[in-house]
């Protein structure tokens, strides 16, 4: 039997063999990730689906613009319906007093934005989608 | 004033709270920290007055943040009738504007760098850098290498001050390439007779903020150290200047100095000089405020080894160091050789409200070298889970090759951070995923469940922990 696990901040998915041994750590679970303290570093894991399930289906990270952490949304730089290029402008926001801007991951069209001037956006919500540009 | 405080309000929060009624409690001193429902409400001077009287203070510690650098809070605790532990108004208002503390510096012939108001910033030679006039703590201080960038930048920074200080106002000086931040612990007296308690370089920093702090210095040369603290100790007397204070410099790679600003009050990093000194700074602050004299609190201060200090922080370093929130699921720290000076426990919510500085870890080696390790290790060994951490940040800072030479600017984890997210991607995994595998195969995994999983743990192979 083999599981599949995301590990954030690296690229690589690992495959777990259940025979192993245990190894000493701490772990915790907040109801989406695990937390995991082991080896002296520390791990954000989600365990994933089957190969099967996720073949041919693009990922979010590809199409989705996230915030990455809670806080105000300072500025809204794009319509629904407008042409992005990769790397674009398209929110700023304010987090535990620093201000930053989140970008297109990939050039296309904005979808509907989820959020306004003045929202308190939860990390990892979806403030908006951009379609591939069919030509 | 010479009268010793009976019962201490603490104008703060959190660790730094805490880390204040530590010393009052050593001192047989009674504390108490307001519970107000906003953090706004530390930032209001009339309802924390109100707190500080309604519990019976006759003393007020305002700690570091909020109202800590206040002039008219300070007025006001004095016109209570109340003991302020704190340089006088006056002293804070004179090195408060960072304009009039340059000029005082200028005028008793210690280094500074030229600098201009915003309006006149077009006699300043690129790069340049922008800073609040009323700031601190390095918020808002933007670099600007080409004059294309001037306006935006200008808008930027102006925001940021506006946001961060209620002050839009800004400075502009010219900006040093690779420089080190070398500041130094002033304590002085009701006579303004002041001492300096060495130097922290606080040379790693990434956004402008400090992450690494450290003493001695490792790029001062006995004849520097002299000269910096003779050039703060004469500031601080100058400047009239009573309790704990700051007086921060730029330090070249060439051995020129620069005065940049002092700071009135205690810093965060002030562990680095405790466990040098042995010294309580709190207690020195508690002290002075009650007459005595900077002579009597520290007879020829000694420093004994090497001291590091990390700064955790709820931040990701994967993304450019953005703030991280979420709650601490689990939280631990060694229990032996290593200072813990920390807020949070566990089931704590990090928000976006707050600062994110989620503890401080303080260590001392007989050498600087024997330090880094011990650090590292101190690192290992902690954890704090539920929001993402600088921790894997700091354990790989602590090895590289340039910390351990000390070879540093104030630049160095900007331009080398790609190395450290590549170092983090190639982190190996497997006995994380091992771990947890393990735990979802034990239990059912309900989302409302929470495992620690320790299977050295004497009862049995899993350990449950909490039931919220």
């Amino acid at each position: 039997m083999k599981e599949r696990w995301k590990i954030f901040h690296s690229e690589r998915e690992i495959e777990r063999n259940i025979s192993a041994k245990t190894p000493k750590g701490e772990a915790r679970y907040d109801g989406k990730h695990w937390w995991v303290h082991v080896d002296g570093y520390l791990f954000r894991l989600q365990k994933l689906g089957s190969a099967e399930s996720t073949t041919g289906m693009e990922s979010e990270g590809e199409r989705s613009v996230i915030a990455p952490m809670t806080g105000t949304v300072t500025a809204v730089l794009v319509d629904p319906g407008s042409s992005v290029e990769k790397g674009a402008p398209l929110f700023k926001m304010e987090a535990m007093k620093m201000q930053y801007t989140l970008s297109a991951p990939r050039g296309g069209i904005v979808g509907r934005i989820n959020c306004k001037v003045g929202d308190v956006v939860e990390a990892e919500q979806i403030l908006t989608e951009i379609a591939e540009k069919v030509s | 004033m010479k009268r010793a405080p009976q019962k201490i309000f603490i104008a703060n929060r959190g660790e730094v709270a805490i880390r204040v009624g530590r010393t009052c409690k050593k001192m047989g001193i009674d504390s108490f920290a307001p519970t107000f429902a906003n953090v706004s409400d530390f930032l209001n001077v009339s309802k924390v007055l109100a707190a500080a009287k309604e519990g019976g203070a006759d003393a007020v510690h305002p700690g570091y943040g909020f109202l800590s650098e206040n002039a008219d809070f300070a007025e006001a605790v004095l016109q209570a009738k109340l003991i302020w532990i704190g340089p006088s108004p006056d002293a804070i208002r004179r090195m408060g504007d960072k304009m009039a503390a340059k000029n005082l510096a200028t005028n008793l012939e210690i280094p500074t760098l030229p600098f201009v108001p915003e309006e006149k910033v077009g006699e300043l030679t690129f790069p340049i850098l922008l800073k609040p006039r009323a700031g601190g703590g390095g918020k808002g201080m933007i670099v600007v290498r080409e004059r294309s960038e001037l306006t935006e930048a200008v808008l930027r920074a102006r925001r940021e001050a506006e946001n961060a200080f209620g002050d839009p106002r800004l400075i502009c000086e010219p900006y040093i390439e690779r420089p080190h931040h070398v500041e130094v612990q002033i304590l002085g007296d009701q006579t303004f007779e002041c001492q300096a308690l060495f130097e922290r370089d606080c040379t790693l920093q990434r956004r402008h903020q400090k992450i690494l702090e450290e003493s001695p210095s490792p790029i001062l040369s006995p004849a520097l150290r002299k000269k910096l603290f003779a050039s703060a100790v004469t500031l601080a007397e100058a400047a009239e200047y009573s309790n704990a204070g700051t007086v921060e410099f730029l330090v070249t790679e060439t051995g020129e100095y620069y005065f940049m600003e002092m700071n009135t009050r205690l810093q965060v990093e002030h562990p680095v000089t405790e466990e040098l000194t042995g010294i309580d700074l709190v207690e020195a602050q508690i002290r002075v405020a009650a007459g005595e004299k900077v002579r009597s609190i520290v007879k020829d201060p000694k420093s004994k080894g090497h001291v590091v200090e990390c700064r955790l922080y709820a931040e990701d370093p994967a993304i450019g160091f953005l703030p991280s929130t979420g709650k601490v699921l689990a939280i631990g720290f060694p229990e032996n050789g290593v200072r813990v000076d920390t807020g949070i426990s566990e089931g704590a919510v990090v928000s976006h409200q707050f600062d994110p500085l989620l503890a401080k870890l303080t260590v001392r080696g007989k050498t600087r070298e024997e330090a880094l390790v011990t650090m590292d290790q101190a690192l290992s060994d902690s954890y704090i889970l539920g929001v993402t951490t600088n921790s894997n940040f700091l354990r790989w800072l602590v090895i590289q090759k340039d910390v351990q030479s000390a070879n540093y600017d104030t630049g160095w984890i900007e331009r080398h951070l790609s190395a450290f997210q590549e170092f983090e991607r190639n982190l190996d995994a497997t006995h994380a995923v091992e771990l947890v595998s393990e735990a979802q195969l034990a239990f059912s995994t309900d989302d409302d469940e929470r495992w620690a999983t320790n299977p050295w743990e004497t009862l049995g192979p899993w350990r449950i922990q909490g039931t919220a």
